[in-house]
């Protein structure tokens, strides 16, 4: 995303913005195919919870929490594919050029924040108990 | 060209972007590895730490944190604190629970 913006003056912008956008639509499939794993397995905590015993409780309040943090990436993500949806075709139309980085800038801003989240989320769901 | 090192000191150059971007991808396969060693229970740590590296990272350079003002920057460093502050509040229930 940020790339677009040092390289706004050539034609390569279009491109950039239109890979951004493929690479976020491939992300946000993934986390379908995801979840419907998760809905197969039965590990949300409301529907059926597979993992019983001692630690259902801690368990329950985990994949609460995935669906939750992980729930409110995928929305924020959405509503991002959309905005670099329309720079795309503000840059391809020649609507928006170098005298106006502004709008693309505060794309790249909130596109660069869900990728922060995403940067913490990661670990914290995805990597713990690996050992 | 005037317009061309503009545009290179406001966004950084194209090379230092994918470098920067290397860096990232190098840190993700250092919390990835680390994650599958056993480091008594300091793998979470490690792995909180590293993502903080990567986040600076994205904020400095690709949030242009690096070529904006002390205003811009104390902003964002307030954010980060609220943030903080936030997280560090919900977690008082669980850190000071009898065991």
């Amino acid at each position: 995303m940020v790339l677009t913006l040092a390289r706004l003056t050539t034609r390569w912008s279009g491109w950039l913005l239109a890979a951004t956008c493929l690479l976020g639509a491939l992300f946000l499939g993934l986390k379908l195919f995801e979840y419907s794993d998760d809905f197969e397995r039965h590990l949300v905590p409301w529907r059926d919870f597979a993992l019983g015993g001692a630690d259902t409780g801690g368990a329950r309040l985990f994949f609460l929490m995935y669906f939750v943090t992980t729930g409110a990436h995928a929305v924020h993500l959405l509503v991002g594919l959309v905005l670099v949806g329309v720079m795309f075709g503000g840059v391809v139309t020649g609507r928006l050029s170098r005298k106006d980085p502004e709008t693309i800038e505060l794309t790249g801003l909130y596109w660069h924040l869900v990728d922060i989240v995403w940067i913490f989320l990661f670990p914290l769901l995805y990597l713990v108990s690996r050992v | 060209m005037k317009d061309e090192s503009d545009t290179a000191l406001r966004w950084g150059s194209t090379r230092g972007l994918v470098l920067v971007w290397l860096a990232l991808l190098v840190l993700l396969a250092l919390t990835v590895g680390s994650s599958y060693v056993p480091l008594h229970g300091w793998n979470a740590t490690i792995n909180i730490a590293i993502a903080a590296v990567k986040a600076a990272l994205v904020a400095i350079f690709f949030m242009r944190l690096r070529a904006s003002g002390a205003l811009v920057r104390l902003i964002a460093a307030s954010g980060v604190i609220w943030a903080l502050i936030l997280i560090g509040l919900s977690l008082v229930d669980e850190l000071t629970r009898p065991s």
